[in-house]
């Protein structure tokens, strides 16, 4: 083997890519060639040099923390195109908006340009060209058309929310604070053993629980949003209407007065309980109701579970949670049927749309026999899943329980 | 490869698939450190590298609906942050920067880490993902398809040779 030869095969031969034949010729030839055993030496320091790097590179700690308010914005983003007004009015309302917000850009840039020419000849306004004086003069109602829209837009701004009574440690975007406010995109987190209330605007209170996240999508009148990612949270309204929706996992959980409570596990999903009055939850573009003194399990990739009432016996209980998330079928239907009490009414209600014909049939005879259905509410407009009718007997059974 | 996915990180990706933040936000946790470390030695700039670390796990999170669990998560992931890296290095590859006379310090262990960093963009990729990160050549061409098995052994050869000639050995 020549020298230029082993030079080729050096480096295979330190990677141990060469067939022994191979290996062997070289291990020969770099005994007896000075100039090869320099270069084979030299090879294997600069691979001991390699060995040295460390093997990992500390990261910054922030990175996670960018990855969620990242994943948390595009989900932000998709919910509102998901949610967007497309009837002709939030048609018309968003055409006028971004109507306005060129005609004010417009505006703004025609201001610019009109100062840097004022900056080289300053003239007045009786000075400028018949063209100008014209587009000034058509744009100034335009420019107190966009004024208006953006303080009415303004003014339907409700935010900040007052945080009170913190108890333990309270964090507003990473930073602690002993008392303030929170606004909109803002992120609120207590710690163990933490807790606080925040006072919505024309909305109520809201009591916070200990290592609950929570942002505040949105505070507008009329669409108030807060995400729960983890943690507890009790609501307790002040007015009959309250614009505010509650989301967790993948469930909006719609305010309709009263009081309720939505606790994040995390990995099990939320539970809401709801104390007086009652709450709507919307999914997949489907509603569901949860009356008070019932509660309902929600996770990401299911549809709102059944609900239960707060007296609801384990066994009926562990029988929702079968045919809800373990594919418990037909026989955790009759075992929820069996076990259901009077006050379980609106839960054998709620199973009616999940199960199959002959099942509604049983079950509804079987509600029917504790609270008739109302007049207007018939056996097959029920077995039918008609929207209408069967919430019209949900009314009908929630004021008797 | 052989599946490396313990019973744990395919309940977390589980939980991603069905639209967990949480759950992934823990599978980013757990390979935090391969990741950032990989885009680091490719970037050599610790902004960039962490810009670019969070994109992979933006990109894995809106793949991981189709990942599937009988691959090897740590090796689907780096695989994505290389290319995350490797699209970085070569935006600007075709206006490379005039050269520039290096000041080299006198040990040769910082010497490799300034001489690595000063590779051109191909050199610098074969020679990191082989001989830092341990990568086979059937492994390389995944990010190399257009290049054939000798193609990436001279260049990897001449990366060390670069290195090699500038060091006291």
């Amino acid at each position: 083997m020549t020298c230029e030869e082993v030079k080729i095969s050096l480096h295979d031969y330190v990677d141990q890519q060469l067939n022994d034949q191979m290996k062997r010729e070289i291990a020969f030839h770099i005994r007896s060639c000075e100039n090869c055993l320099t270069e084979y030496k030299k090879l294997t320091k600069f691979f001991l040099y390699l060995k040295e790097f460390p093997a990992v590179q500390e990261p910054p700690k922030d990175i996670v923390e960018m990855v969620r308010i990242t994943l948390l914005h595009q989900s932000n983003q998709l919910y509102d195109a998901k949610h967007r007004d497309d009837s002709p009015r939030g048609r018309k309302l968003r055409q006028e908006k971004e109507k306005q917000a060129r005609i004010l850009y417009n505006q703004q840039k025609a201001g610019e340009r009109r100062d840097k020419k004022q900056k080289v000849k300053n003239p007045s306004f009786f000075t400028l060209n018949k063209e100008l004086k014209r587009t000034i003069i058509t744009l100034l109602p335009l420019f107190a058309i966009a004024l208006g829209y953006f303080i009415y837009d303004l003014h339907k701004y409700n935010y900040p929310w007052e945080v009170r009574n913190i108890n333990g440690v309270l964090l507003i975007n990473g930073t602690t604070i002993a008392n303030g406010n929170w606004s909109q995109d803002e992120t609120l987190t207590t710690e163990d053993n933490s807790s606080a209330t925040v006072l919505i605007p024309k909305i109520g209170t809201l009591d916070i629980g200990p290592l609950s996240v929570l942002n505040l999508v949105r505070a507008k009148d009329g669409s108030n949003e807060i995400q729960i990612n983890r943690g507890t949270v009790t609501i307790n309204n002040s007015i009959d209407m309250p614009e505010l929706i509650v989301k967790a996992e993948n469930v909006d959980i719609i305010d309709r007065g009263g009081q309720f409570t939505v606790q994040n596990t995390g990995y099990e999903g939320a539970i809401i309980s709801v104390k007086f009055a009652f709450v709507e939850l919307e999914y997949n573009g489907d509603t569901y109701y949860i009356d008070e003194n019932y509660s309902c399990k929600v996770r990401s990739g299911f549809r709102p579970g059944i609900p239960f009432h707060k007296d609801a016996s384990d066994s009926l209980k562990a029988a929702i949670e079968n045919f809800d998330y373990k594919n418990g079928g037909e026989s955790a239907v009759e075992k929820i049927i069996a076990l259901a009490k009077e006050h379980d009414a609106l839960t054998l209600l709620a199973l009616i749309p999940q199960v199959k014909q002959l099942q509604r049939q049983i079950i509804f005879q079987e509600i029917s026999n504790r609270f008739p259905p109302p007049e207007s509410v018939t056996r097959a407009g029920i077995l039918r899943l008609e929207q209408e009718m069967l919430y019209r007997w949900w009314v009908e059974i929630e004021w008797q329980i | 490869m052989a599946n490396e996915n313990t019973t744990y990180i395919i309940y977390l990706i589980n939980l991603a698939k069905s639209g967990r933040h949480s759950g992934f936000l823990e599978l980013c946790e757990l390979h935090l450190k391969t990741v950032f470390t990989v885009i680091y030695r490719l970037i050599s700039n610790v902004d960039l590298a962490k810009k670019l670390s969070v994109d992979t796990f933006v990109t894995v999170w809106d793949d991981i609906k189709d990942f599937n669990p009988d691959r090897s998560f740590i090796d689907y992931i780096k695989n994505i942050a290389i290319e995350h890296a490797i699209m970085e290095l070569t935006k600007y590859a075709h206006s490379p920067a005039p050269e520039k006379k290096i000041e080299l310090p006198v040990s040769n262990m910082d010497r490799i880490e300034i001489l690595i960093k000063h590779l051109p963009p191909e050199q610098k990729v074969i020679f990191i993902l082989h001989d830092l990160e341990g990568f086979s050549y059937e492994k390389l061409q995944k990010f190399f398809p257009d290049m054939i098995y000798d193609e990436l052994k001279t260049i990897l050869i001449e990366a060390r040779q670069s290195i090699i000639s500038k060091l006291t050995l």
